[in-house]
Protein backbone atom coordinates (compact mmCIF):
# COMPACT_ATOMS: atom_id res chain seq x y z
CA UNK A 1 0.00 0.00 0.00
CA UNK A 2 2.75 2.39 0.99
CA UNK A 3 4.66 1.39 -2.11
CA UNK A 4 1.71 2.11 -4.39
CA UNK A 5 1.29 5.58 -2.95
CA UNK A 6 5.01 6.11 -3.23
CA UNK A 7 5.03 5.09 -6.90
CA UNK A 8 2.06 7.32 -7.66
CA UNK A 9 3.78 10.35 -6.16
CA UNK A 10 7.12 9.72 -7.84
CA UNK A 11 5.46 8.98 -11.16
CA UNK A 12 3.59 12.23 -11.05
CA UNK A 13 6.72 14.14 -10.10
CA UNK A 14 8.63 12.56 -12.96
CA UNK A 15 6.00 13.45 -15.55
CA UNK A 16 5.82 16.95 -14.15
CA UNK A 17 9.56 17.36 -14.58
CA UNK A 18 9.25 16.04 -18.09
CA UNK A 19 6.52 18.59 -18.88
CA UNK A 20 8.52 21.40 -17.39
CA UNK A 21 11.44 20.49 -19.54
CA UNK A 22 9.18 20.74 -22.54
CA UNK A 23 8.63 17.17 -23.55
CA UNK A 24 11.01 14.68 -24.98
CA UNK A 25 14.15 16.11 -26.47
CA UNK A 26 17.06 14.11 -27.83
CA UNK A 27 19.90 16.11 -26.38
CA UNK A 28 23.36 16.23 -27.87
CA UNK A 29 26.02 14.25 -26.05
CA UNK A 30 29.14 15.81 -24.63
CA UNK A 31 32.11 14.49 -22.72
CA UNK A 32 32.61 17.70 -20.78
CA UNK A 33 30.14 19.69 -18.80
CA UNK A 34 29.06 21.04 -15.48
CA UNK A 35 26.46 19.39 -13.34
CA UNK A 36 23.78 21.86 -12.30
CA UNK A 37 23.97 22.80 -8.65
CA UNK A 38 22.05 24.95 -6.28
CA UNK A 39 18.33 25.08 -5.81
CA UNK A 40 17.65 28.17 -7.85
CA UNK A 41 15.33 27.09 -10.63
CA UNK A 42 16.65 27.92 -14.05
CA UNK A 43 14.59 29.15 -16.94
CA UNK A 44 14.35 26.34 -19.42
CA UNK A 45 14.06 27.09 -23.09
CA UNK A 46 13.26 24.05 -25.15
CA UNK A 47 13.64 23.84 -28.89
CA UNK A 48 12.32 20.61 -30.26
CA UNK A 49 10.68 19.06 -33.25
CA UNK A 50 6.93 19.24 -33.18
CA UNK A 51 5.20 16.04 -32.22
CA UNK A 52 3.04 14.28 -34.75
CA UNK A 53 0.23 16.63 -35.72
CA UNK A 54 1.25 19.24 -33.20
CA UNK A 55 2.52 21.79 -35.64
CA UNK A 56 -0.15 21.25 -38.24
CA UNK A 57 -3.04 22.22 -36.03
CA UNK A 58 -4.72 25.45 -36.99
CA UNK A 59 -3.27 28.31 -35.05
CA UNK A 60 -0.12 26.39 -34.25
CA UNK A 61 2.52 28.58 -32.75
CA UNK A 62 6.24 28.73 -32.54
CA UNK A 63 6.78 27.47 -36.05
CA UNK A 64 9.87 28.30 -37.91
CA UNK A 65 9.82 28.52 -41.62
CA UNK A 66 12.40 26.92 -43.87
CA UNK A 67 13.10 24.22 -41.32
CA UNK A 68 12.66 20.71 -42.69
CA UNK A 69 10.23 19.94 -39.92
CA UNK A 70 8.20 22.13 -37.70
CA UNK A 71 10.06 23.21 -34.63
CA UNK A 72 8.46 24.45 -31.45
CA UNK A 73 9.99 26.67 -28.83
CA UNK A 74 8.90 26.34 -25.22
CA UNK A 75 9.75 28.39 -22.17
CA UNK A 76 9.40 26.45 -18.94
CA UNK A 77 7.22 23.94 -20.70
CA UNK A 78 4.83 26.43 -22.26
CA UNK A 79 4.82 27.11 -25.92
CA UNK A 80 5.65 30.62 -26.96
CA UNK A 81 4.05 32.23 -29.94
CA UNK A 82 7.11 33.49 -31.68
CA UNK A 83 10.63 34.64 -31.05
CA UNK A 84 9.55 38.19 -30.21
CA UNK A 85 7.27 36.99 -27.45
CA UNK A 86 10.04 34.70 -26.18
CA UNK A 87 12.30 37.70 -25.93
CA UNK A 88 9.60 39.75 -24.20
CA UNK A 89 8.90 36.91 -21.78
CA UNK A 90 12.57 36.52 -20.98
CA UNK A 91 12.82 40.21 -20.25
CA UNK A 92 9.70 40.07 -18.07
CA UNK A 93 11.11 37.13 -16.14
CA UNK A 94 14.34 38.98 -15.56
CA UNK A 95 16.32 36.38 -17.45
CA UNK A 96 19.51 38.42 -17.34
CA UNK A 97 19.75 37.75 -13.62
CA UNK A 98 18.81 34.12 -13.82
CA UNK A 99 20.25 30.93 -15.14
CA UNK A 100 18.97 30.05 -18.55
CA UNK A 101 19.16 26.50 -19.84
CA UNK A 102 18.77 25.74 -23.50
CA UNK A 103 17.52 22.29 -24.32
CA UNK A 104 17.59 21.83 -28.04
CA UNK A 105 17.20 18.67 -30.06
CA UNK A 106 20.46 17.47 -31.54
CA UNK A 107 19.03 17.03 -35.03
CA UNK A 108 17.60 20.51 -35.36
CA UNK A 109 19.42 22.75 -37.82
CA UNK A 110 21.10 25.73 -36.24
CA UNK A 111 18.78 28.00 -38.16
CA UNK A 112 15.97 26.94 -35.85
CA UNK A 113 17.97 27.28 -32.65
CA UNK A 114 19.53 30.63 -33.49
CA UNK A 115 16.36 32.68 -32.93
CA UNK A 116 16.10 31.35 -29.38
CA UNK A 117 19.74 32.23 -28.76
CA UNK A 118 19.18 35.63 -30.31
CA UNK A 119 16.16 36.18 -28.05
CA UNK A 120 18.33 35.43 -25.02
CA UNK A 121 20.91 37.87 -26.23
CA UNK A 122 18.25 40.51 -26.76
CA UNK A 123 17.01 39.92 -23.23
CA UNK A 124 20.49 40.56 -21.89
CA UNK A 125 21.42 36.99 -21.02
CA UNK A 126 25.20 36.88 -21.06
CA UNK A 127 25.62 33.22 -20.28
CA UNK A 128 23.53 30.47 -21.71
CA UNK A 129 23.77 26.87 -20.63
CA UNK A 130 23.52 24.33 -23.37
CA UNK A 131 22.08 21.24 -21.76
CA UNK A 132 23.48 17.97 -23.00
CA UNK A 133 23.55 14.35 -22.06
CA UNK A 134 26.62 12.98 -20.39
CA UNK A 135 28.63 10.79 -22.70
CA UNK A 136 28.79 7.27 -21.35
CA UNK A 137 32.30 6.66 -22.59
CA UNK A 138 31.35 4.04 -25.16
CA UNK A 139 31.19 6.65 -27.86
CA UNK A 140 34.24 8.02 -29.55
CA UNK B 1 10.70 -3.29 47.09
CA UNK B 2 12.65 -5.43 44.73
CA UNK B 3 13.37 -4.72 41.10
CA UNK B 4 11.08 -6.21 38.44
CA UNK B 5 13.42 -8.85 37.21
CA UNK B 6 13.58 -10.41 40.57
CA UNK B 7 11.08 -13.04 39.42
CA UNK B 8 13.83 -15.09 37.92
CA UNK B 9 13.79 -13.59 34.41
CA UNK B 10 16.98 -12.28 33.05
CA UNK B 11 17.15 -8.54 32.35
CA UNK B 12 16.16 -7.52 28.77
CA UNK B 13 19.57 -6.48 27.61
CA UNK B 14 20.56 -6.19 23.96
CA UNK B 15 22.56 -9.34 24.31
CA UNK B 16 19.60 -11.22 25.70
CA UNK B 17 17.39 -10.10 22.81
CA UNK B 18 20.01 -11.13 20.31
CA UNK B 19 20.46 -14.53 21.82
CA UNK B 20 16.73 -15.19 21.97
CA UNK B 21 16.53 -14.72 18.18
CA UNK B 22 13.90 -11.97 18.33
CA UNK B 23 14.39 -8.58 16.69
CA UNK B 24 13.53 -6.93 13.39
CA UNK B 25 12.43 -9.35 10.73
CA UNK B 26 14.88 -8.79 7.93
CA UNK B 27 13.26 -10.66 5.04
CA UNK B 28 10.33 -8.34 4.18
CA UNK B 29 12.52 -5.32 4.79
CA UNK B 30 15.07 -6.55 2.26
CA UNK B 31 12.23 -7.24 -0.21
CA UNK B 32 10.95 -3.70 0.05
CA UNK B 33 14.40 -2.19 -0.15
CA UNK B 34 15.17 -4.18 -3.29
CA UNK B 35 11.98 -3.00 -4.98
CA UNK B 36 12.73 0.61 -4.13
CA UNK B 37 16.29 0.23 -5.35
CA UNK B 38 15.17 -1.16 -8.70
CA UNK B 39 12.60 1.59 -8.98
CA UNK B 40 15.20 4.29 -8.44
CA UNK B 41 17.55 2.69 -10.93
CA UNK B 42 14.80 2.56 -13.54
CA UNK B 43 13.75 6.16 -12.97
CA UNK B 44 17.37 7.34 -13.11
CA UNK B 45 17.76 5.58 -16.45
CA UNK B 46 14.65 7.31 -17.78
CA UNK B 47 15.57 10.77 -16.59
CA UNK B 48 19.18 10.33 -17.65
CA UNK B 49 22.22 12.18 -16.44
CA UNK B 50 22.31 15.68 -17.80
CA UNK B 51 24.74 18.49 -17.61
CA UNK B 52 25.54 21.56 -19.59
CA UNK B 53 28.30 23.48 -21.28
CA UNK B 54 28.38 27.13 -20.49
CA UNK B 55 28.16 29.39 -23.46
CA UNK B 56 28.78 33.10 -23.48
CA UNK B 57 26.62 35.06 -25.79
CA UNK B 58 28.36 37.73 -27.78
CA UNK B 59 27.06 40.65 -25.78
CA UNK B 60 29.01 43.74 -26.63
CA UNK B 61 29.91 44.52 -23.05
CA UNK B 62 31.87 41.31 -22.78
CA UNK B 63 33.77 41.61 -26.03
CA UNK B 64 34.88 45.17 -25.38
CA UNK B 65 35.72 44.70 -21.74
CA UNK B 66 38.79 46.79 -21.09
CA UNK B 67 41.79 44.74 -20.12
CA UNK B 68 44.11 47.03 -18.27
CA UNK B 69 47.60 45.63 -18.36
CA UNK B 70 47.06 42.48 -20.35
CA UNK B 71 47.44 42.33 -24.08
CA UNK B 72 44.21 42.51 -26.02
CA UNK B 73 42.43 39.20 -26.30
CA UNK B 74 42.59 37.18 -29.43
CA UNK B 75 39.46 36.44 -31.32
CA UNK B 76 39.12 33.08 -32.84
CA UNK B 77 36.25 32.14 -35.04
CA UNK B 78 35.22 28.56 -35.60
CA UNK B 79 33.18 28.48 -38.73
CA UNK B 80 30.95 25.47 -39.24
CA UNK B 81 29.36 24.74 -42.55
CA UNK B 82 27.98 21.29 -43.00
CA UNK B 83 30.99 19.03 -42.61
CA UNK B 84 33.55 21.77 -42.98
CA UNK B 85 35.21 23.38 -40.01
CA UNK B 86 37.39 26.42 -40.56
CA UNK B 87 39.33 28.31 -37.91
CA UNK B 88 39.78 31.99 -38.64
CA UNK B 89 42.07 34.36 -36.83
CA UNK B 90 44.52 37.13 -37.49
CA UNK B 91 48.13 36.18 -37.44
CA UNK B 92 50.76 38.84 -37.81
CA UNK B 93 53.45 36.23 -38.29
CA UNK B 94 51.68 35.05 -41.38
CA UNK B 95 50.72 38.55 -42.34
CA UNK B 96 46.99 38.78 -42.06
CA UNK B 97 43.95 36.68 -41.55
CA UNK B 98 44.41 32.94 -41.45
CA UNK B 99 41.80 30.41 -42.45
CA UNK B 100 42.72 27.00 -41.23
CA UNK B 101 40.49 24.17 -42.40
CA UNK B 102 40.14 21.29 -39.98
CA UNK B 103 38.98 17.82 -40.83
CA UNK B 104 35.52 17.30 -39.36
CA UNK B 105 36.77 15.34 -36.42
CA UNK B 106 36.41 16.31 -32.82
CA UNK B 107 39.89 15.18 -31.83
CA UNK B 108 41.49 17.13 -34.66
CA UNK B 109 39.57 20.24 -33.77
CA UNK B 110 40.46 19.91 -30.11
CA UNK B 111 44.15 19.47 -30.99
CA UNK B 112 44.15 22.53 -33.23
CA UNK B 113 42.42 24.59 -30.59
CA UNK B 114 44.83 23.43 -27.94
CA UNK B 115 47.76 24.52 -30.08
CA UNK B 116 46.25 27.95 -30.45
CA UNK B 117 45.59 28.20 -26.77
CA UNK B 118 49.16 27.24 -25.88
CA UNK B 119 50.36 29.94 -28.19
CA UNK B 120 48.07 32.54 -26.71
CA UNK B 121 49.05 31.50 -23.23
CA UNK B 122 52.72 31.93 -23.98
CA UNK B 123 51.84 35.48 -24.95
CA UNK B 124 49.72 35.89 -21.83
CA UNK B 125 46.59 36.51 -23.77
CA UNK B 126 43.08 35.24 -23.58
CA UNK B 127 41.25 33.86 -26.54
CA UNK B 128 37.68 34.84 -27.12
CA UNK B 129 36.17 32.12 -29.21
CA UNK B 130 33.13 32.53 -31.34
CA UNK B 131 31.40 29.68 -33.08
CA UNK B 132 29.74 30.72 -36.28
CA UNK B 133 27.57 27.93 -37.61
CA UNK B 134 25.88 28.10 -40.96
CA UNK B 135 22.12 27.93 -40.98
CA UNK B 136 21.85 24.26 -41.88
CA UNK B 137 24.44 22.97 -39.42
CA UNK B 138 22.86 20.51 -37.02
CA UNK B 139 22.71 21.75 -33.45
CA UNK B 140 24.64 18.67 -32.40
CA UNK B 141 27.67 19.81 -34.38
CA UNK B 142 27.50 23.23 -32.78
CA UNK B 143 27.55 21.69 -29.32
CA UNK B 144 30.31 19.34 -30.41
CA UNK B 145 32.49 22.24 -31.54
CA UNK B 146 31.68 24.03 -28.32
CA UNK B 147 32.72 20.96 -26.38
CA UNK B 148 36.01 20.76 -28.26
CA UNK B 149 36.72 24.38 -27.39
CA UNK B 150 35.95 23.79 -23.73
CA UNK B 151 38.11 20.67 -23.78
CA UNK B 152 40.97 22.69 -25.21
CA UNK B 153 40.64 25.08 -22.30
CA UNK B 154 39.31 27.98 -24.30
CA UNK B 155 37.00 30.26 -22.44
CA UNK B 156 34.82 32.15 -23.01
CA UNK B 157 33.20 30.46 -25.95
CA UNK B 158 30.33 32.18 -27.65
CA UNK B 159 27.84 31.19 -30.25
CA UNK B 160 26.99 33.68 -32.92
CA UNK B 161 23.45 33.99 -34.17
CA UNK B 162 23.19 32.53 -37.64
CA UNK B 163 22.86 35.88 -39.34
CA UNK B 164 25.60 37.62 -37.42
CA UNK B 165 28.12 38.95 -39.85
CA UNK B 166 31.48 39.07 -38.17
CA UNK B 167 33.91 40.46 -40.65
CA UNK B 168 37.48 39.35 -40.71
CA UNK B 169 38.65 42.85 -39.85
CA UNK B 170 36.85 42.60 -36.54
CA UNK B 171 39.07 39.75 -35.53
CA UNK B 172 41.86 41.05 -33.42
CA UNK B 173 45.37 40.20 -34.34
CA UNK B 174 47.17 37.21 -32.93
CA UNK B 175 50.06 39.57 -32.92
CA UNK B 176 52.76 37.12 -31.87
CA UNK B 177 56.18 38.20 -32.99
CA UNK B 178 58.05 35.27 -31.48
CA UNK B 179 55.70 32.58 -32.59
CA UNK B 180 57.60 29.49 -33.54
CA UNK B 181 55.17 28.38 -36.15
CA UNK B 182 53.36 25.93 -33.95
CA UNK B 183 50.22 26.03 -36.01
CA UNK B 184 50.54 24.52 -39.39
CA UNK B 185 49.45 26.60 -42.30
CA UNK B 186 46.26 26.12 -44.18
CA UNK B 187 47.75 23.29 -46.14
CA UNK B 188 45.65 20.54 -44.71
CA UNK B 189 48.29 18.41 -43.00
CA UNK B 190 46.42 19.12 -39.85
CA UNK B 191 47.65 20.92 -36.79
CA UNK B 192 50.69 19.83 -34.88
CA UNK B 193 51.04 20.02 -31.19
CA UNK B 194 54.67 21.08 -31.27
CA UNK B 195 56.74 22.96 -33.79
CA UNK B 196 58.63 20.40 -35.80
CA UNK B 197 61.20 21.96 -38.10
CA UNK B 198 61.37 20.21 -41.40
CA UNK B 199 64.74 18.57 -42.19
Amino acid sequence: MVLIVFYLIVGRLASQTQDERGGKVTLPTTAVGTIPQGDERPLIITVRLAAQGEGTQPGATGEIENAPRVVVILLDGERVKDVESLSALLKALNAAERRVHLRADRAIPYLAVAPAIEACRAAGVASLRLVSQQATGNEP
Amino acid sequence: MRAKHARGQSPRTARAVYESGAGPNMTPMVDVVMVILIFFMASAAILGPEWFVKSSLPVRAIASEPLTDALPPVQLKISLDGDRIVLKYQDAAKGGPVSEPITPDRAQLAAALRTLRERARSERRDIITLIIPSADTAYERVVSAHEAAVQAGLEPVGIAPADLDVRDEDVKSLDGSEVTGGTSAASGDGPQASPDPAP
